[in-house]
């Protein structure tokens, strides 16, 4: 899984799911179970899915809580953003 | 076709890693890591891996590898997380393994939410729901943590990966799902 779909792709991961959750939370907020459930049903979907060598799948699910603060940034979806 | 990984190239790597460390050292010791990256020397791939998946999902075997630095206070070492060149060395973590007994050595994200719920990086619990629900087949003995600041993909690729693999092959695993923190 990636949350930095740059980083992700330039090093062709054989499969890979996208993700939309600041850095140090790639399953979303604390404490959320369903989400964490979906996010990983998914991801085993993907898994049985992805047929061709670096495909990939973009999960719909967003970053639901106040952002993540690091080294003076905001973070809501992803490594650097 | 099923396209496997080339070590190819890991020897012009080493050669470019050696002269971009040489510059940044100074840079990532003073923690400006964006100047230092800026010129970081991506490995290039023509192709992607690829390893079939000859299992249905609901037989599957799974393990999880975390970049989280995880270990298990007074049984694993804690990585060294301040080290200007990173560690990428990696800890084996049971399946049994109580997630609140875990810590975080890695210096190089914002912990309050794994510190909050381990299962925003480390989905254990829920991975084990899942498997008594039928969604997937097993889940592995063993589980492992890195420390996903480790620079050198070199040393990533040619110790850390393959000493994880070989457990994992060991372990009857069919698939790895690969956290990146």
């Amino acid at each position: 899984m990636s949350n930095n779909p740059a980083a992700t792709a330039r090093v062709r991961a054989p499969r890979w799911v996208r993700v939309r959750f600041p850095r140090g939370a790639m399953f979303g907020e604390p404490g959320n179970r369903p989400k964490q459930l979906a996010v990983l049903r998914d991801t085993l979907a993907a898994l049985g899915a992805i047929a061709e060598p670096g495909g990939s799948v973009d999960l719909p699910y967003r970053w639901e809580a106040p952002p993540v603060q690091w080294r003076d940034r905001p973070l809501r979806e992803g490594s650097y953003s | 076709m099923t396209p496997r990984s080339d070590p190819g190239w890991i020897a012009p790597f080493r050669a470019r890693y050696d002269a971009w460390w040489a510059a940044a050292r100074p840079l990532v010791v003073a923690h400006d890591y964006a100047a230092a990256f800026k010129t970081y020397p991506w490995p290039a791939f023509e192709t992607a891996p690829w390893t079939p998946v000859a299992t249905p999902v609901a037989a599957v075997r799974l393990a999880v590898v975390t970049t989280g630095g995880l270990y298990r206070p007074g049984v694993d070492r804690p990585f060294d997380a301040e080290a200007p060149e990173g560690d990428a060395t990696w800890r084996a973590i049971p399946g049994d393994t109580p997630l609140g007994s875990l810590a975080i050595a890695h210096a190089h994200f914002a912990h309050e939410v794994a510190a909050a719920d381990m299962n925003t990086i480390f989905p254990l619990d829920r991975l084990e729901e899942l498997r008594r629900a039928g969604a997937l087949g097993a889940l592995a003995p063993t589980h492992y943590s890195t420390m996903g600041y480790a620079p050198n993909a070199a040393d990533v690729a040619e110790r850390t990966a393959p000493a994880i693999a070989a457990r994992m092959r060991d372990e009857g695993v069919d698939a790895a799902l690969v956290v990146p923190v």
